[in-house]
């Protein structure tokens, strides 16, 4: 349950953490731990999805845990700590040097999505697309889905895995990335488009 | 998503606004010309079909991923040094 109050003239959420946040910072920093626990297994989550291997997940969480705990008493309760602590694991994670074999930094352009003048367009959707989600989805796919957004270039990965795998609101996105709504919403777009001809390609080459 | 018969500009702004239609961040007016376009194009009923796959494939595909055995403990030694 999160509430909103203001407080000497600010805004204040008082999340589940709340009160253990304020425990930290009043000195009781074993209690870190108790953090750490809650949200270890969320953040090594998100660096597995941004750079798809454990090694780098493993860097994260740690680069994410300690850059928190040394800057947790400037937390101002001004978002949920769950987002500020995202908001850390992004900027940590934009930080990191990009690894020669993750996709290079280019913008997608809608146009390159766009079928083509007189291009034969599908009269319905394929299989895939109207098959029960319970009856496609397997190992071999979910693998594959993977693959398709480390692929992404970062900035329209980063939008995608916060929006459709770690369930943050368009605002609470952009908020964390700093950048406009627009801008999170286009490069959504972007990015599920990418990974849709991706997905077109997985069961064009099974059919 | 062209087809005759009407208006292929009406499909080009659709496809810019097909991700904001899924996630229900069009206004009512938008969107009631979203939902009548999807009737009447079946390209566009297609493209919006896949689009709406892809993005409940990503959503279900995201499972945890098992945490290395000695994360917790190299997190409790880098906290405490920290604190030291």
């Amino acid at each position: 349950m999160t509430r909103r109050e203001i407080m000497n003239g600010k805004k204040t959420v008082r999340d589940e953490d709340f009160e253990l946040v304020q425990a930290i910072n009043n000195g009781r920093t074993d209690l870190f731990q108790q953090l750490v626990e809650k949200y270890q297994q969320k953040i090594y989550n998100f660096g597995m999805r941004m750079c798809g291997e454990s090694r780098d997940a493993e860097d994260l969480v740690q680069e994410t845990f300690l850059t928190i705990f040394r800057y947790l008493k400037g937390f101002r309760y001004e978002t949920r700590f769950k987002n500020w602590m995202y908001r850390v694991a992004t900027t940590t994670c934009l930080k990191a040097k990009r690894k020669p074999k993750h996709a290079p930094e280019r913008e997608l352009s809608l146009e390159e999505f766009m079928p083509g003048e007189g291009e034969d367009l599908p009269d319905q959707a394929p299989d895939w697309a109207q098959r029960p989600l319970d009856q496609l989805l397997n190992e071999e796919l979910a693998a594959h889905i993977k693959n398709a957004i480390i692929d992404l270039p970062k900035k329209y990965r980063m939008v995608m895995v916060l929006r459709d795998q770690e369930g943050f609101s368009t605002e609470e996105t952009a908020q964390m990335l700093d950048i406009s709504v627009s801008n999170a919403k286009v490069r959504l777009h972007r990015a599920r488009l990418f990974v849709r001809e991706k997905l077109k390609g997985y069961f064009d080459h099974d059919a | 998503m062209t087809h005759k018969g009407h208006d292929h500009r009406k499909c080009m702004a659709l496809f810019e606004k097909m991700s904001e239609y899924i996630d229900r961040e069009l206004d009512e007016e938008a969107r009631a010309l979203v939902d009548a376009h999807i009737r009447a194009c079946c390209h566009c009923q297609a493209c919006y079909e896949t689009l709406q796959r892809t993005v409940d494939l990503c959503r279900s595909s995201a499972a945890d991923y098992p945490l290395p055995d000695s994360l917790s403990e190299k997190l409790r030694a880098m906290i405490e040094a920290a604190g030291r």
